[in-house]
């Protein structure tokens, strides 16, 4: 049913595609009673624009495009009156990567596996995901958004309301830490979590 | 500008490598920086990887098929009747008016 090009009843909608939406707000989002909003919010915008789905896309990919818009929907009214982070928690955390002659506590070493390889790597992905939670919500929200997302950095700056050095400091720290955090964890046993 | 180029820490180099990533360096930030990674292994690696994650990261799948997720991380069957009901709700009065 997923592969055709015309809609299902909306009626199984739930089996089929709840659990997925679910899973996908709440990598991002990090609060149950909100993702759980959003499926539901997403389910019931994609009834009302049930006859404007073309069919180019599976049904899957449709619902995933309009859960996208509630997300930063959501992003935006949250973060309305929430003061930006602190950056200088951001900043400690930066720091902590380095010695006090700014070198790396612990180098970087040789990745051996191939991009090809890690993309279709499901266990991957699950690393990469536990990676992500151990980050401040806010950061690992800036950090999907630009990097996963490709959201441009003015609209992420608006969407999070803090300025660009701070969303500038949000990616650096996120980009040090799950890189440091895949390496310790998948690339240096090029296996999943063992924990 | 006629100061020469300055020799940068490991921290410094990092910061560049992630700037490079969001957009492009002066003549100088790039200057600098490769001088630094001409001596450095550990900051070459670790450009490397920033790119690599770079490249593979909006490949993120959207669903996870193949793993079954853990069970705090599906929906719990009461919202799942909660919001089949609401749709059934919606659709039905859609349909009728």
């Amino acid at each position: 049913m997923s592969k055709s090009n015309i809609i299902s009843n909306p009626d199984h909608w739930v089996d089929h595609y709840s659990d997925s939406l679910f899973g996908f707000a709440l990598t991002r989002i990090r609060n149950r009673e909100a993702a759980e909003n959003l499926v539901q919010e997403t389910f019931l915008a994609a009834l009302q624009a049930k006859e404007h789905f073309s069919g180019k896309s599976s049904e899957k990919t449709w619902l995933i495009g309009i859960m996208k818009h509630k997300i930063i929907d959501y992003f935006r009214h949250k973060y309305r009156e929430i003061p930006a982070t602190d950056l200088q928690t951001e900043e400690q955390a930066i720091n902590a990567f380095f010695d006090r002659s700014e070198h790396f506590k612990k180098q970087p070493t040789h990745w051996s596996p191939q991009p090809r390889e890690i993309v279709e790597n499901g266990e991957f992905w699950k690393t990469f995901e536990k990676c992500l939670q151990k980050l401040p919500a806010q950061t690992a929200q800036a950090f999907t958004l630009r990097e996963i997302d490709r959201i441009d950095h003015k609209k992420i700056c608006k969407v999070l309301n803090i300025s660009s050095t701070n969303l500038w400091v949000m990616l650096h720290r996120a980009r040090l830490q799950l890189r440091h955090c895949l390496e310790s964890n998948w690339f240096e046993s090029y296996g999943p979590f063992l924990h | 500008m006629k100061n020469e180029i300055k020799i940068i820490s490991c921290k410094i180099a990092a910061e560049l490598i992630s700037k490079s990533l969001d957009r492009k360096l002066s003549l100088y930030e790039q200057a600098s920086l490769e001088s630094h990674l001409a001596i450095c292994g550990a900051c070459v690696s670790f450009l490397k990887h920033l790119n690599f994650l770079n490249k593979i990261l909006p490949q993120y799948p959207q669903f996870i098929d193949n793993i079954t997720p853990p069970a705090e991380e599906l929906l719990s069957q009461e919202s799942k009747i909660r919001i089949r009901k609401i749709l059934r709700d919606k659709d039905f009065k859609n349909a009728g008016s």
